[in-house]
C-alpha cells in the first residue's frame, strides 16, 4: 500500500474527499488515488487531488454523454469535453477553498490529461484510473448489454481500452486481476457477482 | 390504511403522492431516471452504471396524526443475505461515522466490511438519515429526514419537509457506496 499520505492525507484531500462523497460513483475516485500511491508512493498533493476528483463533472447535471452504440469509446470529442468540464469544476472547487494558483493550475492540467496521459505525472493519473476503473466499475461492462447500452464486443472493447492504455511501469500488473475478473463476467453472463 | 373514503385515503395519501412527485424530481435534476412507478407511494430510479434505486414513502401512524417518511433501497441485493443489519452512529459530539449491528452470526463479517469502508462511511457522515439499515436479502436502505410528509389530524395540519438536492446526491451516493463494498475493494497489499 501506499506510504503515509495514504493513511495521513493532506486536510485538502479531506475536505475533497467530503465533496466527492456525494458522487454516486465515489469509490472509483477514491480507488484511483489509492492505486496512484500503489504506482507512486512519492505522488505530490496535485496529482492526489486530480486523481480524488478526476471526474466530478459527472456529478454535475449537464454534462457531455458518450452514446456506445455509435461512437467509439476513446471518442476524442467526448473525452475531451469531460476532461474539460471536469478540470473547470474541480479548478472552481479548488479556487473556492482558497487554494494557490499554482496548485489550482496543476489539478486543472492533470485532471485535463486523466483520459489520455502525456507526460509522467498524467500517465500515471491515467494508469490509476484504469486500474480503480477496471477494479469497481469492471463489472458493469455486463449490464451494458443486458441493458441494450451496447453489444458484447463493444463491452469488451471498453475493458481492452481500458487495460490497454496503461503505460507505466507495473500498471499492468495490478490491473490484470480486475480485467481478468471484468472480463470473465461479461463473457459468462449466467456467472454471479465476484465474491 | 384506514380504509374507505377517510381523510388519510382523500388527502393526505394523495399529497403524500406529491410530495414524492417533488423527491423524484430533485433526483431527475441530479441525473436520474424515473423508470418506474409501480404505485403512488413507490418508484424506481435509474442511471448508466449505477445500481437502479426504489424510491418510497413509508406510512408511519394513521389514526391521529402520522408521517410518510422517505425511504430508498437498491432494487436489487447489492450485498451477500444475511439476517441484517441496523447501524447506529459514531460519535459523541458529531457524528464521524455508523457502526452496524449483525441480527444473526451470518451478518457479523458483513457489519465488520461495512464498519471499516472508508468510502461508505464517509458517505454517510454528512447524510441526514433517520435510520440506516441492510435488509436480510442483502438491500441496503436508508431512511431520510428530507422528502417526508407529516400530518395531524386535529388541528389539521399537512407538512411536507423537502429533500435537497445536496441531500438526494448523499444519499443516492452512500446507496452506491454499499452496492460496491467488497472484500476485493480494500485497501490494495
Amino acid at each position: 500500500m501506499a506510504g503515509d499520505d495514504a493513511v495521513h492525507p493532506d486536510p485538502l484531500e479531506l475536505a475533497a474527499l467530503g465533496w466527492v462523497a456525494g458522487y454516486w460513483n465515489a469509490r472509483h475516485l477514491v480507488r484511483t488515488r489509492d492505486w496512484l500511491l500503489a504506482l507512486e508512493p512519492a505522488a505530490g498533493l496535485a496529482l492526489r487531488l486530480a486523481a480524488l476528483t478526476h471526474d466530478m463533472e459527472r456529478s454535475v447535471p449537464g454534462g457531455p454523454r458518450l452514446d456506445a452504440r455509435t461512437r467509439d469509446w476513446d471518442d476524442p470529442d467526448y473525452l475531451s469535453a469531460h476532461c474539460e468540464r471536469s478540470a473547470a469544476i474541480v479548478a472552481s472547487w479548488l479556487t473556492e477553498r482558497g487554494v494557490g494558483e499554482a496548485l489550482a493550475d496543476e489539478v486543472r492540467r492533470l485532471v485535463r490529461r486523466h483520459e489520455l496521459g502525456g507526460g509522467p505525472d498524467a500517465d500515471l493519473l491515467q494508469a490509476a484510473d484504469s486500474v480503480s476503473f477496471l477494479e469497481v466499475n469492471g463489472e458493469v461492462a455486463r449490464r451494458w448489454v443486458s441493458d441494450g447500452r451496447c453489444d458484447t464486443p463493444k463491452a469488451r472493447a471498453k475493458l481492452d481500452w481500458m487495460y490497454e492504455r496503461i503505460s507505466v511501469p507495473g500498471g499492468r500488473e495490478l490491473a490484470r486481476p480486475f480485467y481478468e475478473r471484468a472480463l470473465r463476467g461479461l463473457l459468462t453472463p449466467a456467472a454471479g457477482p465476484a465474491p | 390504511m384506514t380504509g374507505g373514503a377517510g381523510p388519510l385515503a382523500r388527502v393526505i395519501r394523495p399529497r403524500a403522492a406529491r410530495a414524492l412527485d417533488d423527491d423524484l424530481a430533485v433526483f431527475e435534476r441530479l441525473g436520474w431516471e424515473l423508470t418506474d412507478r409501480p404505485a403512488p407511494l413507490q418508484a424506481r430510479l435509474t442511471r448508466e452504471d449505477a445500481p437502479a434505486l426504489d424510491v418510497r414513502l413509508v406510512q408511519e401512524g394513521r389514526f391521529f396524526g402520522g408521517n410518510f417518511a422517505f425511504e430508498a433501497t437498491t432494487a436489487d441485493p447489492v450485498l451477500p443475505a444475511t439476517g441484517g443489519l441496523t447501524a447506529r452512529a459514531r460519535g459523541l459530539v458529531r457524528m464521524h461515522g455508523l457502526r452496524f449491528r449483525a441480527r444473526d452470526p451470518a451478518g457479523r463479517a458483513l457489519a465488520a466490511a461495512l464498519d471499516e469502508d472508508p468510502v461508505l462511511q464517509r458517505a454517510l457522515v454528512d447524510l441526514h438519515f433517520e435510520r440506516v439499515f441492510v435488509g436480510p436479502d442483502g438491500r441496503p436502505g436508508i431512511r431520510h429526514l428530507g422528502g417526508s410528509l407529516v400530518w395531524v389530524l386535529m388541528p389539521p395540519i399537512v407538512r411536507a419537509t423537502p429533500l435537497v438536492e445536496e441531500q438526494a446526491a448523499r444519499l443516492a451516493a452512500a446507496l452506491c457506496a454499499f452496492a460496491a463494498v467488497r472484500p476485493s475493494l480494500r485497501a490494495p497489499a
